[in-house]
């Protein structure tokens, strides 16, 4: 076990996690999302008081898997310097590639983490905008819904706390990486060698795949202009597919832009397309891919409002919210652009 | 008051937006010289310089990163320097003598190729490392040499 003030971190928060999960689970299976039938008495007391303790441990957990997030990234920085021949976290990555016994588990335990913390981040994003929508209610009709995201949140969770923590507690310290920058194992492996095959050196590629990223998300933000511009009324059910379906083109083009274009010009090495290296030598780019997120993920949580937290109740405060939150979705499209460009127009 | 509220998130917005990627390069103006193909440190002991034929220089890390660099280039480079292990002296890379030994220079890369300027020091680190002389097509640069 590498053992350095990230790791204390992460190990703490982990392990935070890892306590308040199952009980999130538990006051969910429990029933303090269910709707309060009596009122006025010492039993709905009770379940309020639950309910509010319910809430707040959500939130909690919430707030702790949005710093989580980061936080893996700044440890595995943190771990750079323990082997001589990585030069970044791509390198600190392929610890353990090839290895037996626990620490082969290495690699895997971070794709896993990889895709669980922005999946945790949806989840509770969503899990929010319903409990806003559920707050201004009058009989609460979306606690079932609510409660039901709660035992998704808290199992994906629990499960991500627990990758964290075996990745901090397995030994790696001996470990000699395969690769320690993404550079020097493209080339050796040849098979994903985008990097040397020299077809995505091509000039053309990369401005084909500019135009796509520029031209995609202008569509997009247009899209959302003309989709919120009428006050009280609710985007329909084709616009919003259509705009959800504009935002994961926008997300798969952007995500290629990134590492074929943004990279190696952010960085001035042609040949290097590891996103990786941003936190530590461009990370105001950070602050750029971080608002383009937000972006994909305020669209997200619209949809979940608009399908999920759908009731008789809550009808008129539905457009309201959407549109607020793919206002919110297209700000920070706009803002991830101008940003974006200004950063390769300096570099 | 809303409309206050709105101006200064949407001033906050530009500053961070406008303010952050012209601070982060104005930060970065005075940066030491990187590897330009893995963006690493250069130990000046193993530094390889590329000279393409429009006079552009690049500088690498070591034999290898220069190597995988000029394989890329469709153009052969004007000229190659490489630096003599014994004296970190600069000397041609036609004039160089390369040993492929045990030792890894550069363990990010993992090369083991090291140059030296004359044969005694070349053959002294291929006898104590396990080494061999390289030679013929086996030399590095043999595709980038003027």
């Amino acid at each position: 076990m590498i053992l350095n003030g990230y790791a204390i971190l992460v190990l703490f928060a982990a392990g935070l996690r890892l306590l308040l999960a199952p009980l999130v689970v538990g006051l969910a299976l429990a029933g303090s999302w269910r709707r309060v039938q009596a009122e006025c008495t010492k039993g709905a007391e009770r379940h309020e008081d639950r309910h509010y303790l319910a809430m707040s441990l959500t939130l909690l957990l919430i707030l702790l898997n949005l710093l989580s997030w980061p936080l893996v990234y700044l440890l595995l920085l943190s771990y750079v310097p323990h082997w001589s021949g990585v030069m970044c976290i791509y390198g600190v990555m392929e610890v353990g590639a090839g290895s037996t016994g626990a620490t082969g588990y290495l690699p895997a335990l971070l794709r896993f983490l990889q895709l669980s913390k922005p999946l945790l981040l949806f989840l509770g994003g969503g899990w929010l905008v319903l409990y806003v929508l559920n707050r201004q209610t009058r009989t609460a009709p979306l606690m079932q819904r609510l409660a039901i995201m709660l035992l998704l949140l808290g199992t994906l969770a629990a499960a991500d706390a627990a990758a964290e923590l075996a990745y901090v507690v397995i030994p790696k310290k001996d470990e000699v990486p395969s690769a320690g920058c993404c550079t020097t194992a493209f080339g050796n492996r040849g098979g994903p060698a985008r990097l040397a095959s020299g077809s995505l050196d091509d000039g053309g590629h990369r401005r084909l795949l500019s135009a796509a990223y520029y031209g995609c998300n202008l569509a997009l933000i247009l899209g959302m202009t003309v989709g919120t511009r009428r006050r009280h009324r609710l985007p329909g059910s084709l616009e919003l597919v259509l705009m959800l379906f504009g935002g994961l083109i926008v997300l798969a083009i952007g995500s290629l832009f990134l590492v074929d274009v943004a990279v190696p010009t952010l960085l001035e090495l042609p040949y290097h397309r590891c996103p990786y290296d941003l936190i530590a030598q461009v990370p105001e780019a950070v602050v750029a891919v971080t608002i383009f997120l937000a972006g994909c993920f305020a669209l997200g949580w619209a949809a979940v409002a608009r399908w999920c937290g759908r009731c008789p109740e809550t009808e008129p405060l539905i457009p309201g919210m959407v549109r607020g939150l793919l206002r919110i979705s297209r700000w920070g499209f706009i803002g991830s652009l101008i940003m974006m460009t200004l950063e390769l127009a300096l570099a | 008051m809303k409309v206050v509220g709105s101006r200064s998130l949407l001033l906050v917005g530009l500053l961070v937006v406008v303010g952050l990627p012209l601070l982060g390069a104005w930060l970065r103006r005075h940066q030491s010289p990187r590897c330009a193909l893995d963006g690493l440190a250069i130990d000046r002991r193993f530094q390889v310089r590329v000279v393409e034929r429009t006079g552009q220089a690049h500088c690498f890390c070591c034999v290898r990163c220069a190597s995988q660099w000029l394989a890329r280039q469709a153009v052969p480079a004007g000229a190659v320097y490489v630096t003599d292990e014994a004296t970190s002296a600069e000397i041609a890379a036609e004039r160089a003598i390369f040993v492929e030994s045990a030792i890894v220079g550069q363990p990010t890369t993992g090369n083991r190729v090291h140059v030296f300027r004359t044969e005694a020091d070349a053959l002294m680190h291929a006898r104590a490392f396990a080494g061999q002389i390289l030679t013929d097509a086996d030399r590095p640069f043999a595709r980038g040499r003027p």
